[in-house]
């Protein structure tokens, strides 16, 4: 969330200033229920899952029923939680970060956890060489979001060559490309986006200072 | 027509010759279809005027087939139509109603609610409040220096806490029915896991859920004086019923929904012995709360009394 987060490096940054503070608190409190309420629900089916294998049929039967109906009951009131955020945010007019939006199912606000709640899978993209399509396992809604390379940090370098931090796909790079393709990425790169640049930003939990970076001045 | 025309030269601008013969000048005396249907008609035909008389005289008859829909285009037609249907709902993010029960939202009806699942949010529900009212970390352990000094001048303003209690989310708070106009409700007590316009859902340590309209009661929450330490928040203490905190450090308010407060500061000496944090207990009018959770966000709320109740 972006709660607290300030790229003022002058003055002291403070956070009880921050407008619609305790709407972003509300927000953030929701969130971490509904990630909660959601790994409980994933868990709870899972463990039934595997005493289930375990016990007699019949006994299954009765089982099954009970963890579905807890499973279900934990993962409704996750989405109920993070449709709560949506409508939050759409009344009181507070964005909510794209990082935070996206994690959440546009359909049926199931939060989307890699794996057990989502399937995620890089696909060919015309404009951005790659998309990242994120599909809910419950409703099969998908999200594709553009994910063109990143433009590695010294710029003198070739882009295929040499692990970098700021490279997404270390598999990309193991890639011996051809010439055309080479040119293709050089003009497709993006920069790294303003919210992972280090400018300063500082973190809080509540009104103490979590995390304070430096900023970077050769730029 | 035929005769006059080929012998004459063609003469352009010459007005155009009326239109002679038999076949177009119909009238009511010599009409065209009697006449037509005599020639028409093969020889076998032995009366063709009865015929006339009885099949098409005074009829409407169709000349042409009608033009027909082709199968094909009928089923292209439908399917767009079908196709844009699921592109608006898929658009908008809407589930029908089918589809809605078949991912089996809200059913939340059967009892498989456990006490011990929600613990963890009502904890976290404790931090959002510590965060959102600005509590003080709590003072030094040492029990004989929380007595004198440091608890009582820390008391915080509750005056400041209404408003944004009002705003605040009770999901996973605890709440204790206190009056209510349904005796058999009150003294329920639970965490709220889910909150609608009229109602608030509680699980109760029985693992039982209620469903506890809001019009009519007034219930009761504590929060803890002081946020809860860091360090302290993984082994999750026990949380304590609202019964059981009446002899702590107790600052009675009633949140009359925005406006009457009727602060009855009770600071009696908190009991070291049963490790418990001094709290505050507010009441909530639920004759005045009943709005949806997700609308108290930006309402405002006016001064109101409660008469009944």
């Amino acid at each position: 969330m972006g709660k607290g987060r300030k790229g003022g490096s002058e003055q002291v940054p403070n956070p009880s200033g921050i407008t619609n503070r305790d709407l972003l608190q509300r927000l953030n409190f929701l969130y971490q229920a509904s990630v909660y309420l959601q790994q409980a629900s994933t868990s709870s089916s899972l463990e039934q899952a595997q005493t289930d294998t375990r016990s007699s049929k019949r006994r299954r039967r009765a089982r099954s029923t009970e963890s579905i109906g807890t499973s279900e009951l934990l993962s409704d009131l996750s989405k109920n939680y993070a449709g709560s955020m949506k409508a939050i945010g759409a009344k009181a007019i507070v964005k909510m970060d794209p990082v935070v939006k996206r994690t959440m199912c546009k359909a049926c606000n199931t939060i989307l956890v890699p794996g057990t709640t989502a399937s995620v899978r890089v696909k060919p993209s015309s404009s951005h060489r790659h998309a990242i399509s994120y599909t809910c396992t419950k409703c099969r809604r998908s999200r594709v979001i553009p994910a063109p390379p990143r433009r590695v940090e010294p710029p003198s370098n070739t882009p295929a060559q040499g692990p970098s931090v700021s490279e997404p796909y270390p598999g990309e790079s193991a890639r011996a490309p051809t010439g055309r393709h080479r040119k293709r990425k050089r003009g497709l790169t993006t920069a790294v986006p303003f919210f992972e640049r280090e400018v300063g930003h500082v973190v809080f939990r509540g009104s103490h200072v979590l995390l304070q970076e430096v900023a970077e001045r050769d730029e | 027509m035929s005769d006059t025309s080929t012998f004459r030269p063609v003469a352009p601008y010459a007005p155009l010759p009326p239109i002679k013969g038999e076949k177009l000048k119909f009238t009511l005396s010599d009409p065209f279809v009697p006449t037509f249907l005599q020639s028409a008609l093969p020889p076998s035909v032995r009366d063709p005027a009865q015929v006339y008389a009885s099949g098409v005289k005074g009829k409407q008859i169709l000349l042409e087939n009608p033009a027909r829909e082709s199968r094909t285009k009928k089923l292209n037609d439908e399917k767009k139509v079908r196709r844009a249907k699921h592109e608006e709902r898929k658009r908008t993010g809407v589930l029908g109603r089918t589809a809605a029960k078949r991912m089996g939202l809200w059913n939340l009806e059967r009892d498989v609610v456990k006490y011990d699942t929600f613990l963890p949010i009502h904890h976290l529900w404790l931090g959002y409040m510590a965060e959102l009212l600005d509590l003080a970390p709590p003072p030094d352990h040492d029990p004989t220096r929380n007595n004198n000094a440091s608890t009582i001048p820390k008391l915080p303003n509750a005056a400041n806490m209404h408003p944004k209690l009002v705003k605040a989310d009770f999901h996973g708070s605890i709440l204790t029915v206190r009056r209510s106009k349904n005796p058999s409700l009150v003294g329920c007590c639970g965490i709220v896991i889910h909150e609608t316009e009229n109602t608030f859902k509680l699980v109760t340590r029985a693992d039982k859920l209620k469903v506890i309209p809001k019009q009519n009661s007034v219930f009761a929450f504590s929060i803890p004086l002081y946020a809860p330490a860091p360090a302290s928040s993984l082994p999750f203490p026990e949380a304590t019923p609202q019964t059981q905190t009446r002899d702590h450090d107790h600052d009675r308010v009633s949140i009359n929904t925005p406006a009457t407060t009727t602060t009855s500061a009770s600071t009696s000496v908190p009991t070291p012995a049963l490790e418990l944090t001094p709290s505050i207990e507010f009441e909530l009018y639920g004759n005045q709360f009943r709005f949806r959770a997700t609308d108290r966000a930006n309402r405002k709320f006016k001064a109101k009394e409660t008469i009944e109740l």
